[in-house]
Protein backbone atom coordinates (compact mmCIF):
# COMPACT_ATOMS: atom_id res chain seq x y z
CA UNK A 1 0.00 0.00 0.00
CA UNK A 2 1.27 3.47 -0.92
CA UNK A 3 1.10 6.01 1.89
CA UNK A 4 3.08 8.79 0.12
CA UNK A 5 0.11 10.40 -1.52
CA UNK A 6 0.54 13.74 -3.29
CA UNK A 7 -1.39 15.22 -6.16
CA UNK A 8 1.63 14.80 -8.43
CA UNK A 9 2.15 11.16 -7.45
CA UNK A 10 -1.55 10.45 -8.04
CA UNK A 11 -1.41 12.03 -11.50
CA UNK A 12 1.71 9.99 -12.27
CA UNK A 13 -0.04 6.79 -11.14
CA UNK A 14 -3.08 7.51 -13.31
CA UNK A 15 -0.82 8.12 -16.32
CA UNK A 16 0.95 4.83 -15.61
CA UNK A 17 -2.31 2.89 -15.52
CA UNK A 18 -3.99 4.56 -18.49
CA UNK A 19 -1.69 4.75 -21.46
CA UNK A 20 -4.01 4.47 -24.45
CA UNK A 21 -5.40 7.99 -24.25
CA UNK A 22 -3.45 11.24 -24.09
CA UNK A 23 -3.13 12.30 -20.47
CA UNK A 24 -0.16 14.61 -20.98
CA UNK A 25 -2.29 17.60 -19.97
CA UNK A 26 -3.75 15.93 -16.89
CA UNK A 27 -3.89 18.47 -14.07
CA UNK A 28 -5.59 18.62 -10.64
CA UNK A 29 -8.59 20.49 -12.05
CA UNK A 30 -8.99 18.44 -15.24
CA UNK A 31 -12.56 17.19 -15.65
CA UNK A 32 -11.70 13.53 -16.22
CA UNK A 33 -14.92 12.57 -18.00
CA UNK A 34 -14.33 15.35 -20.54
CA UNK A 35 -10.94 13.91 -21.56
CA UNK A 36 -11.13 12.76 -25.16
CA UNK A 37 -11.48 8.97 -25.31
CA UNK A 38 -12.48 8.61 -21.62
CA UNK A 39 -14.99 5.77 -21.07
CA UNK A 40 -16.65 4.15 -18.07
CA UNK A 41 -13.93 1.46 -18.22
CA UNK A 42 -11.37 4.13 -17.32
CA UNK A 43 -13.41 4.74 -14.17
CA UNK A 44 -13.01 1.04 -13.30
CA UNK A 45 -9.25 1.34 -13.80
CA UNK A 46 -9.23 4.22 -11.30
CA UNK A 47 -11.21 2.05 -8.84
CA UNK A 48 -8.72 -0.79 -9.27
CA UNK A 49 -5.79 1.59 -8.83
CA UNK A 50 -7.19 3.02 -5.58
CA UNK A 51 -7.83 -0.49 -4.27
CA UNK A 52 -4.42 -1.97 -5.00
CA UNK A 53 -2.36 1.18 -4.41
CA UNK A 54 -4.13 2.84 -1.49
CA UNK A 55 -5.82 -0.13 0.15
CA UNK A 56 -9.52 0.75 0.10
CA UNK A 57 -12.41 0.51 -2.30
CA UNK A 58 -14.24 3.45 -3.81
CA UNK A 59 -18.00 2.91 -3.90
CA UNK A 60 -19.93 3.40 -7.12
CA UNK A 61 -21.34 6.68 -5.77
CA UNK A 62 -17.85 7.89 -4.79
CA UNK A 63 -16.45 7.30 -8.27
CA UNK A 64 -19.54 8.93 -9.79
CA UNK A 65 -19.02 11.98 -7.56
CA UNK A 66 -15.39 12.24 -8.64
CA UNK A 67 -15.13 14.87 -11.35
CA UNK A 68 -11.50 15.94 -11.15
CA UNK A 69 -8.17 14.46 -10.05
CA UNK A 70 -8.33 16.79 -7.06
CA UNK A 71 -11.70 15.28 -6.05
CA UNK A 72 -10.10 11.85 -6.19
CA UNK A 73 -7.08 13.05 -4.22
CA UNK A 74 -9.32 14.47 -1.47
CA UNK A 75 -11.38 11.27 -1.25
CA UNK A 76 -8.25 9.12 -0.91
CA UNK A 77 -6.69 11.53 1.58
CA UNK A 78 -9.83 11.47 3.78
CA UNK A 79 -9.89 7.68 3.75
CA UNK A 80 -6.21 7.44 4.63
CA UNK A 81 -6.42 10.01 7.43
CA UNK B 1 -22.83 -17.31 7.04
CA UNK B 2 -19.97 -18.52 9.17
CA UNK B 3 -17.11 -20.47 7.73
CA UNK B 4 -18.08 -24.10 7.35
CA UNK B 5 -15.89 -27.16 7.37
CA UNK B 6 -17.72 -30.25 6.20
CA UNK B 7 -17.08 -33.64 4.69
CA UNK B 8 -16.61 -33.17 0.99
CA UNK B 9 -17.15 -35.45 -1.96
CA UNK B 10 -14.97 -36.52 -4.88
CA UNK B 11 -15.18 -34.51 -8.05
CA UNK B 12 -14.95 -37.49 -10.40
CA UNK B 13 -15.13 -35.72 -13.74
CA UNK B 14 -16.16 -32.56 -15.56
CA UNK B 15 -17.36 -31.87 -19.10
CA UNK B 16 -18.19 -28.57 -20.75
CA UNK B 17 -20.07 -27.74 -23.95
CA UNK B 18 -20.18 -24.48 -25.87
CA UNK B 19 -21.92 -23.47 -29.09
CA UNK B 20 -19.72 -23.62 -32.21
CA UNK B 21 -20.63 -20.09 -33.26
CA UNK B 22 -17.91 -17.62 -32.25
CA UNK B 23 -18.55 -13.89 -32.03
CA UNK B 24 -15.38 -11.81 -31.99
CA UNK B 25 -15.17 -8.60 -30.03
CA UNK B 26 -12.76 -7.37 -32.69
CA UNK B 27 -15.88 -7.06 -34.90
CA UNK B 28 -18.02 -5.23 -32.31
CA UNK B 29 -18.62 -2.17 -34.48
CA UNK B 30 -20.94 -0.35 -32.09
CA UNK B 31 -17.78 1.30 -30.75
CA UNK B 32 -14.70 2.76 -32.45
CA UNK B 33 -11.67 0.56 -33.23
CA UNK B 34 -9.68 2.32 -30.50
CA UNK B 35 -12.40 1.78 -27.90
CA UNK B 36 -12.73 -1.83 -29.04
CA UNK B 37 -9.01 -2.45 -28.55
CA UNK B 38 -9.20 -0.86 -25.11
CA UNK B 39 -12.28 -2.93 -24.18
CA UNK B 40 -10.50 -6.16 -25.18
CA UNK B 41 -7.32 -5.20 -23.33
CA UNK B 42 -9.18 -4.22 -20.15
CA UNK B 43 -11.78 -7.00 -19.99
CA UNK B 44 -9.50 -9.64 -21.54
CA UNK B 45 -12.43 -10.89 -23.63
CA UNK B 46 -11.48 -11.43 -27.28
CA UNK B 47 -14.35 -13.63 -28.37
CA UNK B 48 -17.34 -15.54 -27.11
CA UNK B 49 -19.26 -18.65 -28.08
CA UNK B 50 -22.87 -17.66 -28.74
CA UNK B 51 -25.80 -20.05 -29.00
CA UNK B 52 -28.11 -19.76 -32.00
CA UNK B 53 -31.86 -19.76 -31.42
CA UNK B 54 -33.03 -23.28 -30.63
CA UNK B 55 -30.15 -24.29 -28.35
CA UNK B 56 -30.89 -23.97 -24.65
CA UNK B 57 -28.70 -24.17 -21.57
CA UNK B 58 -30.30 -27.54 -20.84
CA UNK B 59 -29.16 -28.79 -24.27
CA UNK B 60 -25.53 -27.88 -23.54
CA UNK B 61 -25.71 -29.42 -20.06
CA UNK B 62 -27.39 -32.54 -21.47
CA UNK B 63 -24.58 -33.07 -23.98
CA UNK B 64 -21.97 -32.55 -21.26
CA UNK B 65 -23.70 -34.94 -18.85
CA UNK B 66 -24.40 -37.67 -21.39
CA UNK B 67 -20.76 -37.49 -22.54
CA UNK B 68 -19.57 -37.97 -18.96
CA UNK B 69 -21.91 -40.89 -18.33
CA UNK B 70 -20.86 -42.61 -21.56
CA UNK B 71 -17.13 -41.87 -21.31
CA UNK B 72 -16.75 -43.30 -17.82
CA UNK B 73 -19.34 -46.09 -18.13
CA UNK B 74 -21.37 -44.72 -15.26
CA UNK B 75 -24.37 -46.83 -14.29
CA UNK B 76 -27.27 -44.37 -14.52
CA UNK B 77 -29.01 -46.20 -11.70
CA UNK B 78 -26.29 -44.93 -9.35
CA UNK B 79 -27.19 -41.28 -9.88
CA UNK B 80 -29.35 -40.17 -6.96
CA UNK B 81 -29.19 -36.39 -7.29
CA UNK B 82 -29.35 -33.95 -10.20
CA UNK B 83 -28.97 -30.21 -9.65
CA UNK B 84 -29.41 -27.76 -12.53
CA UNK B 85 -27.83 -24.39 -11.72
CA UNK B 86 -28.97 -21.75 -14.18
CA UNK B 87 -30.87 -18.54 -14.72
CA UNK B 88 -31.93 -19.53 -18.25
CA UNK B 89 -34.33 -22.40 -17.83
CA UNK B 90 -36.25 -24.19 -20.57
CA UNK B 91 -39.66 -23.16 -19.21
CA UNK B 92 -41.29 -20.97 -16.60
CA UNK B 93 -42.27 -24.34 -15.16
CA UNK B 94 -41.59 -27.27 -14.67
CA UNK B 95 -38.07 -27.37 -13.28
CA UNK B 96 -35.50 -27.98 -16.01
CA UNK B 97 -33.80 -30.52 -13.74
CA UNK B 98 -36.88 -32.76 -14.07
CA UNK B 99 -36.73 -32.53 -17.86
CA UNK B 100 -33.03 -33.40 -17.78
CA UNK B 101 -33.64 -36.40 -15.51
CA UNK B 102 -35.88 -37.84 -18.22
CA UNK B 103 -33.67 -36.83 -21.17
CA UNK B 104 -30.63 -38.42 -19.54
CA UNK B 105 -32.55 -41.65 -18.89
CA UNK B 106 -32.00 -41.53 -15.15
CA UNK B 107 -34.09 -43.55 -12.74
CA UNK B 108 -37.20 -42.04 -11.16
CA UNK B 109 -35.71 -42.22 -7.68
CA UNK B 110 -33.55 -39.17 -8.38
CA UNK B 111 -33.82 -35.98 -6.37
CA UNK B 112 -33.77 -33.29 -9.07
CA UNK B 113 -34.20 -29.55 -8.70
CA UNK B 114 -33.11 -26.20 -10.07
CA UNK B 115 -30.96 -23.61 -8.34
CA UNK B 116 -31.48 -20.11 -9.74
CA UNK B 117 -28.04 -18.61 -9.33
CA UNK B 118 -25.54 -17.21 -11.81
CA UNK B 119 -21.91 -16.28 -11.18
CA UNK B 120 -21.76 -17.85 -7.71
CA UNK B 121 -23.79 -20.89 -8.80
CA UNK B 122 -21.06 -23.48 -9.25
CA UNK B 123 -19.65 -22.97 -5.77
CA UNK B 124 -23.14 -23.02 -4.26
CA UNK B 125 -24.05 -26.07 -6.35
CA UNK B 126 -21.01 -28.04 -5.21
CA UNK B 127 -21.77 -27.18 -1.58
CA UNK B 128 -25.45 -28.15 -1.83
CA UNK B 129 -24.62 -31.38 -3.65
CA UNK B 130 -21.91 -32.41 -1.19
CA UNK B 131 -24.13 -31.65 1.81
CA UNK B 132 -27.04 -33.69 0.44
CA UNK B 133 -24.83 -36.57 -0.63
CA UNK B 134 -23.17 -36.79 2.78
CA UNK B 135 -26.42 -36.36 4.72
CA UNK B 136 -28.59 -38.69 2.65
CA UNK B 137 -25.94 -41.17 1.55
CA UNK B 138 -26.32 -40.47 -2.16
CA UNK B 139 -23.45 -42.22 -3.92
CA UNK B 140 -23.35 -40.25 -7.18
CA UNK B 141 -24.70 -36.88 -8.27
CA UNK B 142 -24.73 -34.71 -11.37
CA UNK B 143 -24.22 -30.98 -11.00
CA UNK B 144 -25.22 -29.23 -14.23
CA UNK B 145 -24.31 -25.56 -14.42
CA UNK B 146 -24.55 -23.06 -17.23
CA UNK B 147 -26.35 -20.24 -18.92
CA UNK B 148 -27.21 -18.83 -22.30
CA UNK B 149 -26.75 -15.26 -21.13
CA UNK B 150 -26.42 -13.84 -24.63
CA UNK B 151 -30.15 -14.30 -25.16
CA UNK B 152 -30.85 -11.39 -22.84
CA UNK B 153 -27.98 -9.11 -23.89
CA UNK B 154 -28.94 -6.28 -26.22
CA UNK B 155 -26.54 -6.14 -29.19
CA UNK B 156 -26.84 -2.35 -28.88
CA UNK B 157 -25.58 -2.30 -25.29
CA UNK B 158 -21.82 -1.92 -25.13
CA UNK B 159 -21.87 -2.46 -21.36
CA UNK B 160 -23.13 -6.06 -21.61
CA UNK B 161 -23.05 -7.42 -25.16
CA UNK B 162 -19.25 -7.89 -25.51
CA UNK B 163 -18.91 -9.51 -22.09
CA UNK B 164 -21.07 -12.63 -22.10
CA UNK B 165 -20.77 -16.05 -23.68
CA UNK B 166 -22.79 -19.26 -23.51
CA UNK B 167 -21.82 -22.61 -21.99
CA UNK B 168 -23.27 -25.64 -20.21
CA UNK B 169 -21.28 -27.98 -17.99
CA UNK B 170 -21.67 -31.23 -16.09
CA UNK B 171 -19.76 -32.33 -13.00
CA UNK B 172 -20.02 -35.88 -11.72
CA UNK B 173 -19.65 -36.16 -7.96
CA UNK B 174 -19.29 -39.29 -5.88
CA UNK B 175 -19.23 -40.16 -2.21
CA UNK B 176 -15.66 -40.98 -1.24
CA UNK B 177 -14.59 -43.90 0.95
CA UNK B 178 -12.56 -41.48 3.04
CA UNK B 179 -14.00 -37.98 2.86
CA UNK B 180 -11.71 -34.98 2.89
CA UNK B 181 -12.77 -31.74 4.55
CA UNK B 182 -14.18 -28.95 2.41
CA UNK B 183 -13.98 -25.45 3.82
CA UNK B 184 -16.10 -22.64 2.52
CA UNK B 185 -18.26 -19.59 3.02
CA UNK B 186 -21.33 -18.42 1.10
CA UNK B 187 -22.64 -14.86 1.23
CA UNK B 188 -25.58 -12.83 -0.07
CA UNK B 189 -26.47 -9.15 -0.27
CA UNK B 190 -29.83 -8.59 -1.91
CA UNK B 191 -29.51 -4.82 -1.50
CA UNK B 192 -27.52 -5.04 -4.73
CA UNK B 193 -30.21 -6.94 -6.63
CA UNK B 194 -30.55 -4.22 -9.26
CA UNK B 195 -26.83 -4.17 -10.03
CA UNK B 196 -27.34 -7.05 -12.50
CA UNK B 197 -30.95 -7.59 -13.46
CA UNK B 198 -33.39 -8.53 -16.20
CA UNK B 199 -36.40 -6.56 -15.04
CA UNK B 200 -39.35 -7.72 -17.12
CA UNK B 201 -40.75 -11.17 -17.79
CA UNK B 202 -41.57 -12.62 -14.39
CA UNK B 203 -44.19 -11.67 -11.81
CA UNK B 204 -42.80 -8.38 -10.47
CA UNK B 205 -42.87 -6.87 -13.94
CA UNK B 206 -44.91 -9.04 -16.28
CA UNK B 207 -44.31 -8.88 -20.02
CA UNK B 208 -46.11 -6.02 -21.72
CA UNK B 209 -45.70 -4.01 -24.90
CA UNK B 210 -43.38 -1.68 -23.00
CA UNK B 211 -41.11 -4.64 -22.22
CA UNK B 212 -39.87 -4.59 -25.81
CA UNK B 213 -39.42 -0.85 -26.20
CA UNK B 214 -35.78 0.13 -26.68
CA UNK B 215 -34.60 3.00 -24.52
CA UNK B 216 -31.39 5.00 -24.86
CA UNK B 217 -29.59 5.13 -21.53
CA UNK B 218 -26.75 7.16 -23.06
CA UNK B 219 -23.09 6.27 -23.64
CA UNK B 220 -23.79 3.51 -26.16
CA UNK B 221 -26.38 1.70 -24.07
CA UNK B 222 -29.64 0.85 -25.83
CA UNK B 223 -31.77 -1.85 -24.29
CA UNK B 224 -35.27 -3.00 -23.41
CA UNK B 225 -36.65 -4.00 -19.99
CA UNK B 226 -36.19 -7.67 -21.03
CA UNK B 227 -32.49 -7.06 -21.64
CA UNK B 228 -29.81 -7.67 -19.06
CA UNK B 229 -28.90 -4.41 -17.32
CA UNK B 230 -25.58 -4.16 -15.56
CA UNK B 231 -24.29 -1.39 -13.31
CA UNK B 232 -20.60 -1.84 -13.96
CA UNK B 233 -19.26 0.41 -11.22
CA UNK B 234 -21.45 -1.18 -8.54
CA UNK B 235 -20.48 -4.70 -9.54
CA UNK B 236 -16.83 -3.78 -9.75
CA UNK B 237 -16.84 -2.10 -6.33
CA UNK B 238 -18.69 -5.06 -4.80
CA UNK B 239 -16.36 -7.67 -6.28
CA UNK B 240 -13.04 -6.07 -5.39
CA UNK B 241 -14.31 -5.25 -1.88
CA UNK B 242 -16.12 -8.43 -0.88
CA UNK B 243 -14.30 -11.25 -2.66
CA UNK B 244 -10.80 -10.64 -1.26
CA UNK B 245 -12.24 -9.96 2.20
CA UNK B 246 -14.27 -13.20 2.19
CA UNK B 247 -11.31 -15.25 0.93
CA UNK B 248 -9.08 -13.76 3.63
CA UNK B 249 -11.68 -14.62 6.29
CA UNK B 250 -11.90 -18.18 4.98
CA UNK B 251 -8.13 -18.54 5.00
CA UNK B 252 -7.64 -17.06 8.46
CA UNK B 253 -10.38 -19.05 10.15
CA UNK B 254 -9.29 -22.35 8.64
CA UNK B 255 -5.59 -21.56 9.26
CA UNK B 256 -4.80 -21.88 5.59
CA UNK B 257 -2.68 -19.67 3.37
CA UNK B 258 -3.13 -18.67 -0.24
CA UNK B 259 0.53 -19.62 -0.67
CA UNK B 260 -0.43 -23.26 -0.23
CA UNK B 261 -3.13 -23.22 -2.88
CA UNK B 262 -2.24 -24.85 -6.17
CA UNK B 263 -4.92 -23.06 -8.20
CA UNK B 264 -7.31 -20.19 -7.49
CA UNK B 265 -10.12 -20.63 -10.00
CA UNK B 266 -12.28 -17.54 -10.07
CA UNK B 267 -15.54 -16.84 -11.82
CA UNK B 268 -14.53 -15.30 -15.12
CA UNK B 269 -15.99 -11.80 -14.89
CA UNK B 270 -13.46 -9.52 -16.52
CA UNK B 271 -9.71 -9.41 -16.39
CA UNK B 272 -9.35 -6.06 -14.65
CA UNK B 273 -11.70 -7.14 -11.86
CA UNK B 274 -10.14 -10.58 -11.44
CA UNK B 275 -6.59 -9.24 -11.53
CA UNK B 276 -7.45 -6.66 -8.86
CA UNK B 277 -8.78 -9.47 -6.66
CA UNK B 278 -5.69 -11.59 -7.36
CA UNK B 279 -3.29 -8.75 -6.54
CA UNK B 280 -5.12 -7.90 -3.31
CA UNK B 281 -4.85 -11.52 -2.20
CA UNK B 282 -1.22 -11.71 -3.36
CA UNK B 283 -1.78 -14.90 -5.34
CA UNK B 284 0.90 -15.66 -7.93
CA UNK B 285 -0.33 -15.11 -11.52
CA UNK B 286 0.54 -18.67 -12.57
CA UNK B 287 -1.96 -20.01 -10.02
CA UNK B 288 -4.88 -18.08 -11.52
CA UNK B 289 -6.10 -19.49 -14.85
CA UNK B 290 -8.20 -17.45 -17.28
CA UNK B 291 -10.57 -18.68 -19.97
CA UNK B 292 -12.45 -15.45 -20.53
CA UNK B 293 -10.28 -14.50 -23.52
CA UNK B 294 -11.99 -17.28 -25.48
CA UNK B 295 -15.39 -17.59 -23.81
CA UNK B 296 -16.21 -14.33 -21.97
CA UNK B 297 -18.34 -14.41 -18.84
CA UNK B 298 -20.27 -17.69 -18.92
CA UNK B 299 -22.06 -17.25 -15.60
CA UNK B 300 -22.21 -20.43 -13.47
CA UNK B 301 -20.31 -22.38 -16.15
CA UNK B 302 -17.20 -20.23 -15.95
CA UNK B 303 -15.37 -22.12 -13.17
CA UNK B 304 -15.85 -25.67 -14.55
CA UNK B 305 -15.24 -24.36 -18.11
CA UNK B 306 -11.93 -22.88 -16.95
CA UNK B 307 -11.01 -26.14 -15.21
CA UNK B 308 -11.74 -28.17 -18.36
CA UNK B 309 -10.04 -25.85 -20.84
CA UNK B 310 -7.11 -24.54 -18.80
CA UNK B 311 -6.31 -27.11 -16.09
CA UNK B 312 -7.27 -30.42 -17.63
CA UNK B 313 -3.80 -31.93 -17.32
CA UNK B 314 -3.02 -30.51 -13.86
CA UNK B 315 -6.33 -31.76 -12.46
CA UNK B 316 -5.26 -35.31 -13.29
CA UNK B 317 -3.27 -35.11 -10.05
CA UNK B 318 -4.40 -34.17 -6.55
CA UNK B 319 -4.56 -30.41 -6.08
CA UNK B 320 -5.53 -27.87 -3.45
CA UNK B 321 -8.13 -25.72 -5.19
CA UNK B 322 -9.75 -22.49 -4.14
CA UNK B 323 -12.93 -21.85 -6.13
CA UNK B 324 -14.60 -18.46 -5.94
CA UNK B 325 -17.86 -17.34 -7.55
CA UNK B 326 -19.29 -13.83 -7.30
CA UNK B 327 -21.85 -11.62 -8.98
CA UNK B 328 -25.58 -11.49 -9.70
CA UNK B 329 -27.72 -11.49 -6.57
CA UNK B 330 -25.54 -10.16 -5.18
CA UNK B 331 -24.26 -13.58 -4.25
CA UNK B 332 -20.74 -14.87 -3.63
CA UNK B 333 -18.96 -17.85 -2.18
CA UNK B 334 -15.61 -19.59 -1.81
CA UNK B 335 -14.76 -23.23 -1.51
CA UNK B 336 -11.41 -24.71 -0.54
CA UNK B 337 -11.02 -28.27 -1.76
CA UNK B 338 -8.29 -30.88 -1.58
CA UNK B 339 -9.20 -32.62 -4.77
CA UNK B 340 -8.24 -36.08 -5.87
CA UNK B 341 -7.60 -36.62 -9.57
CA UNK B 342 -10.39 -35.05 -11.66
CA UNK B 343 -11.09 -36.34 -15.16
CA UNK B 344 -11.78 -33.59 -17.67
CA UNK B 345 -13.26 -34.40 -21.06
CA UNK B 346 -12.08 -32.33 -24.02
CA UNK B 347 -14.26 -29.28 -24.68
CA UNK B 348 -17.40 -30.17 -26.62
CA UNK B 349 -18.51 -27.80 -29.39
CA UNK B 350 -22.13 -28.07 -30.43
Amino acid sequence: MNSNLTLDSLIAKIREEIDEIDLSGLAPDTEIRKIEGWTSLHGLIIMALVSTEYGFELSASQIQATHTVEDLYRTIKEKMA
Amino acid sequence: MAIFSAAGVNIHSIAAAVPQQIVSNYNFDLISPDERAFLIKTTGIKERHVAPDGITTADLCFISASSLLASYNIDKADIGLLIFVSQTNDYFLPATAAILQHRLGLEKNVMAFDVGLGCSGYVYGLTIAASLMQTLGISKALLLAGDISTTSCSPSDKSTYPLFGDAGTATLLQLPHTPTQWHGNMMTDGSGAEAIIVKDGMLRHKLSEASFKVTDSGNGVHRTPVSLALKGEEIFAFSIREVPASVETLMQQTRQSVNNIDYFVMHQANRLMNETIRKKLKVAPEKVPYSLDEFGNTSSASIPLTMVTRLSEQLGHSQKLLLSGFGVGLSWGNLLIDSGPINCLPLIEV
